[in-house]
C-alpha cells in the first residue's frame, strides 16, 4: 500500500516537473484573437495541417525502410565492413538536420554544382528547383532513421530461432515470416523510434523553411514572430501537444506485450559470399556515405576556407558543450529510467495515463519550449521572491538550462527504455522475488541486465540531441555560456556558410563521440 | 534579509563581477556587436554581459523578468521588432540631447524609447547583362507583365518584406499594395527563397533577372567576388525614395543602471562608433557625416523614405495577412 503512494507520488511529480511548463501554454487560452484566428483558419490552420500529415507520412515511411532495412541487414548478414557498419548506421543522428537540409540544397539546387554542370553541357536543360516536399522528406529521413534504426536493432537481437523454424517447416514464406512473426517482435522498439522521429518532424523549423515548406510549426512561428501574438502561438501550440499526444496515446496502446520465452536460440547470421556479398556490401557503404559521408566532405571543403579566427573560439563551446551534454544525459537518463522502472508492471491506469504527458516536450518546436520553461522558471521565482523574499535565479544558471532540456528530451530516454521494458521478464523478476531475493539483488541481477542497453540507447540519444539543441541554449544559457551550436547559430543566422562550417563539423564531431562510445555492436557469430 | 540562492552547480559558473557591468539582450548576431562593445570596454571602463536571441524571445523574457530583470540595453534588427518592443512595454523613454540631434525623428520611436543606430536599403538588384537600368524604375513597377519570370523574392516570412510592404500599405493603401504585391507573386522565377543571399545566387544561376535585397546582403557578396555581374538600382527616386529600415537599440524599463545604459547609447551615436558598426555589416551609419565602407561608398547617394521607421511595425500585421491573401509564401 505505502509503496503504491511512493509510485505515484513520484510519476505525479516527475509529471509535473516536466509537464508543468507546457501546461502553462494552456493558460494563454483566456483571451482569444479572433480576427487573428480568423485570418489563420482562412489562410493557413487546415492547409497546415495537411502539409504536416504528408511529411509525417513520408518521413515515417522513409525513416522505416531505412531503420528497419538497415537493422535487418546488419543482423542477418555479415560482409565486409558489417562490423563498423552496425554501430555506423547511427552517426548519421549527429548532423543537425538544417545543417543537411542546407548541405543538400547547396549540392542539389538551382545554383549547386549538379545543376549549374548541366546547364554547361546543355544550356536549354532548365532549372529544376529542389526546394519541394520530396525534398524535405528526403532530408529529414537521412537524418532521422537512426531512431528507428536503434531502438529496432537490439530487438532483433532478441529474435528467437525456434519459432522461425517452426514457421519454416509449416512452409511459410519468407515475407509472411518476416510480417508475421518478426515485424510483431520488433514492433515495440519500431514504434518508439518512430514516435520520436514524428515528434522532431512535427516540431522542425530549420529544415522546412530551407525548404519553403510551410508545416503547422512555421504557423506557430510565424504567429508569434510576425504577428507578434505569443498568445495566439501558444494556442496553436496547444494544438500540436493534442496532437503529440494522440499519437504518444496511440503508441502505447498499440504497444504489445511481448511474450518472452526463457530460454531464446539465437539465429545464427548469414556469412555473404561472392557476389552476394559484394552487392550487400557495396549498397550499405553507399547507404552510409550518402548519410554521413557526404555532409561532411562538404563541411570540410566549407570549413577549410573557414577563417583561422572561428576556428580559435571554438575550445571553450567544445568544453561546454560536452559539460552539458553529459550532465544533462545522466540527470534524465536517470528520471527515465525511474519513471520507467515504477511504471512497467504498472496495471494503474491512471499512472500510466499520465506518460504520455512527460513526453510532449520534444513535439512542440524548440522555441516554443523554452519561452515555456522560461516563463514556468519566473513564475516560480516571483513567486520564491514574494513569499519567501529569496531571490533565487533559476534561468541564466545551468541547472535551469538542464532543467529546459530535461523537459524537452525526456521522451528521448524514455522512449529508449520502452522496449528494454517491454520484453522485461516479469516471470523470472517474480521467480526472484519468491524467492526472496532483496530489491537491490533483483534489480543488478535482473532488471539492470534486461535494460542496459536501453538505458545507454538513452544516455546516447540525450546526449547528442543536447549537443544539437539550440533555443532554449540561446534563452537560459549563463552570461557568455557559449555552445558549438549556438556558434553554428551565429554564422547560419546571417546566412554565412563558409563561418559557420567550422563550428557545424566540429559539433557533428562531437556528436559521433557518445553516437560511437554507445553504438550498437554485432552480435558474436556463436 | 535578502539572499542570493542560486543551484549548487551554477554558483560557481555565473558570472559575478564586482563592477556592475551592462547587461546587453541583443538580436544582432556576436560577430555583428562584440567588437563594438569591446572597444566601449577599452574607452569607458565598462564590462557588459552579452546574451543573444531573436528578438521575440528576448522581448518575451525582458516581460517575464520584470523588475527582477538584469537586462540594461536591448539591441534588435527591424523596426518592426523595435516598435514591437516598445508596444510591449519592456523599454523605457529617454531623455538625451546627444542622440535627439544625432538621430534623425524619422528614425526614432516618437516616445524616445528607442534610437536607430544603423541603417539599412531594401533595393533592387540586377543582373548586368540580361537587364537594362533603365527598364527599372520602382518596387511597384516590378509588378509589371515584363518581369514574368524574372523576378526573386526572398520569403514573406522575413520581416525585411513584411516592412516593405507595411511601408507600401502606409504609402498607397491596402488595394493597390494588394495588386502590387499578387504582380510580384505572379511575375516569381521560381518559390520565394529562404534568405536575400540565396535570392541572389538565384539570379547568378540564371533563374532570375531582378531581387528584392537588403544592401549588406549584396555588399557581403560583393567583397567575396568583386567582378560580380551584379549591380544595385535605387528605385523610387522620383517617387517616395529606397525603403530604410534599421538597427537600433532601448533602454531596458527595469535597468538598474539607466544613465549607464544612456551613456552607451549616446557613445554608440560617436562617430568612431557609427563608422565602426556601420562597416562590421556594410549597412549605413545613422549619424550624418560619419565614415562609409568603401563597397557601400562606391554605391553613391540616394533618395530615402522619409515616413518614420516604426509605421512598419504599426502595418506589420496588415502587411503579413495581405501577402497570405497574395498567396505570397
Amino acid at each position: 500500500m505505502q509503496t503504491t503512494f511512493i509510485k505515484r507520488f513520484i510519476q505525479f511529480g516527475l509529471a509535473i516537473i516536466i509537464a508543468g511548463p507546457l501546461l502553462l501554454l494552456l493558460s494563454y487560452w483566456w483571451t482569444v484573437d479572433s480576427q487573428l484566428w480568423q485570418h489563420i483558419l482562412k489562410y493557413q490552420f487546415l492547409h497546415l495541417l495537411v502539409n504536416s500529415f504528408i511529411l509525417l507520412i513520408g518521413v515515417g515511411v522513409g525513416t522505416s525502410c531505412l531503420g528497419i532495412g538497415l537493422a535487418w541487414i546488419t543482423y542477418r548478414y555479415r560482409f565486409t565492413g558489417s562490423k563498423f557498419l552496425t554501430g555506423a548506421f547511427i552517426l548519421p543522428l549527429a548532423i543537425p538536420a538544417y545543417v543537411q537540409g542546407f548541405i543538400y540544397l547547396g549540392i542539389a539546387d538551382v545554383s549547386g554544382p549538379i545543376q549549374t554542370w548541366l546547364r554547361t553541357v546543355s544550356p536549354d536543360i532548365g532549372y529544376f528547383d529542389a526546394r519541394n516536399v520530396f525534398g524535405v522528406i528526403w532530408v529529414m529521413s537521412w537524418v532521422l532513421y537512426p531512431y528507428v534504426y536503434l531502438l529496432s536493432r537490439h530487438a532483433f537481437a532478441k529474435l528467437d530461432k525456434s519459432q522461425i523454424e517452426v514457421a519454416k517447416l509449416a512452409g511459410f514464406s519468407h515475407s509472411k515470416i518476416f510480417f508475421r512473426l518478426i515485424f510483431p517482435m520488433i514492433r515495440p522498439g519500431w514504434l518508439a523510434g518512430l514516435t520520436l522521429v514524428w515528434m522532431e518532424a512535427l516540431a522542425d523549423f530549420g529544415t522546412v523553411s530551407l525548404f519553403g515548406y510551410d508545416t503547422f510549426t512555421t504557423a506557430i512561428y510565424k504567429t508569434w514572430f510576425d504577428f507578434y501574438s505569443l498568445a495566439t502561438a501558444a494556442q496553436l501550440s496547444s494544438v500540436l501537444m493534442l496532437i503529440a499526444f494522440v499519437l504518444l496515446w496511440w503508441e502505447k496502446r498499440s504497444e504489445s506485450r511481448i511474450l518472452h520465452e526463457s530460454k531464446i536460440t539465437l539465429w545464427e547470421p548469414i556469412i555473404l559470399k561472392g557476389l552476394a556479398e559484394k552487392l550487400v556490401s557495396a549498397l550499405s557503404w553507399l547507404l552510409f556515405l550518402a548519410a554521413l559521408g557526404v555532409p561532411l566532405i562538404q563541411l570540410i571543403v566549407w570549413s577549410s576556407q573557414t577563417p583561422g579566427q572561428t576556428w580559435n573560439q571554438l575550445a571553450e563551446p567544445l568544453s561546454n558543450t560536452l559539460i552539458l551534454a553529459g550532465l544533462s544525459a545522466l540527470t534524465i537518463t536517470t528520471l527515465a529510467y525511474l519513471q520507467s522502472i515504477i511504471n512497467y508492471r504498472n496495471t494503474d491506469k491512471f499512472m500510466e495515463s499520465i506518460v504520455p504527458m512527460t513526453k510532449l516536450g520534444y513535439a512542440l518546436p524548440g522555441t516554443v519550449v523554452a519561452v515555456a520553461t522560461m516563463l514556468w522558471f519566473s513564475q516560480i521565482e516571483n513567486l520564491i521572491v514574494d513569499k519567501l523574499g529569496w531571490d533565487l535565479l533559476i534561468s541564466g544558471t545551468l541547472a535551469g538550462l538542464i532543467f529546459a532540456y530535461l523537459i524537452r528530451f525526456f521522451s528521448l530516454a524514455s522512449q529508449s527504455l520502452v522496449d528494454s521494458f517491454a520484453r522485461m521478464q516479469s516471470l523470472v523478476n517474480d521467480a526472484a522475488k519468491t524467492l526472496g531475493a532483496s530489491p537491490w539483488r533483483r534489480f543488478r541481477q535482473v532488471i539492470w541486465p534486461l535494460t542496459r542497453p536501453g538505458a545507454l540507447a538513452a544516455i546516447l540519444l540525450v546526449s547528442v540531441e543536447v549537443i544539437k539543441e539550440l533555443p532554449a541554449t540561446l534563452l537560459l544559457r549563463p552570461f557568455g555560456w557559449d555552445t558549438l551550436a549556438l556558434k553554428v547559430y551565429q554564422w547560419t543566422a546571417e546566412a554565412m556558410w563558409i563561418e559557420a562550417a567550422a563550428p557545424a563539423l566540429i559539433l557533428i564531431l562531437t556528436g559521433l563521440l557518445p553516437l560511437w562510445l554507445f553504438r550498437p555492436k554485432e552480435e558474436s557469430n556463436a | 534579509m535578502k539572499t542570493l540562492l542560486t543551484f549548487a552547480a551554477a554558483a560557481t559558473l555565473t558570472i559575478t563581477a564586482s563592477a556592475n557591468p551592462l547587461v546587453i539582450y541583443s538580436e544582432r548576431n556576436e560577430q555583428l556587436i562584440k567588437p563594438l562593445l569591446d572597444r566601449y570596454s577599452e574607452v569607458s571602463g565598462v564590462e557588459y554581459e552579452l546574451l543573444i536571441d531573436k528578438s521575440a524571445p528576448l522581448i518575451a523574457k525582458l516581460k517575464a523578468e520584470g523588475k527582477r530583470t538584469q537586462a540594461d540595453i536591448l539591441i534588435t534588427v527591424d523596426a518592426g521588432n523595435l516598435w514591437h518592443a516598445a508596444n510591449e512595454g519592456v523599454l523605457q523613454s529617454v531623455e538625451s540631447t546627444t542622440l535627439e540631434e544625432k538621430v534623425p525623428a524619422e528614425l526614432q520611436d516618437p516616445n524616445n524609447q528607442w534610437f536607430a543606430l544603423t541603417v539599412r536599403a531594401r533595393t533592387i538588384v540586377f543582373h548586368k547583362d540580361r537587364v537594362n537600368p533603365a527598364d527599372l524604375s520602382t518596387y511597384e513597377a516590378l509588378a509589371d507583365d515584363k518581369w514574368k519570370g524574372r523576378l526573386c523574392l526572398r520569403t514573406s516570412k522575413k520581416v525585411y518584406n513584411q516592412s516593405l510592404v507595411g511601408s507600401m500599405i502606409n504609402r498607397l493603401g491596402e488595394d493597390k499594395t494588394m495588386d502590387i504585391v499578387s504582380g510580384w507573386v505572379k511575375n516569381l522565377a521560381t518559390q520565394p527563397t529562404s534568405s536575400d543571399t540565396k535570392a541572389l545566387d538565384a539570379i547568378l544561376a540564371g533563374q532570375c533577372d531582378v531581387a528584392l535585397v537588403n544592401t549588406y546582403y549584396f555588399g557581403r557578396k560583393v567583397k567575396e567576388d568583386p567582378s560580380l555581374p551584379l549591380e544595385i538600382f535605387w528605385p523610387n527616386q522620383q517617387t517616395s525614395g529606397v525603403h530604410i529600415n534599421v538597427s537600433g537599440a532601448g533602454v531596458t524599463k527595469h535597468s538598474d543602471q539607466p544613465d549607464a545604459a544612456i551613456a552607451f547609447l549616446e557613445w554608440m551615436v560617436s562617430d568612431e562608433a557609427q563608422a565602426m558598426y556601420a562597416s562590421m555589416d556594410m549597412e549605413f551609419p545613422v549619424v550624418k557625416g560619419a565614415k562609409l565602407d568603401p563597397i557601400v561608398e562606391s554605391w553613391g547617394n540616394f533618395k530615402a523614405d522619409s515616413n518614420p521607421v516604426y509605421k512598419a511595425g504599426e502595418y506589420q500585421r496588415k502587411a503579413v495577412m495581405l501577402m497570405d491573401a497574395a498567396q505570397y509564401k
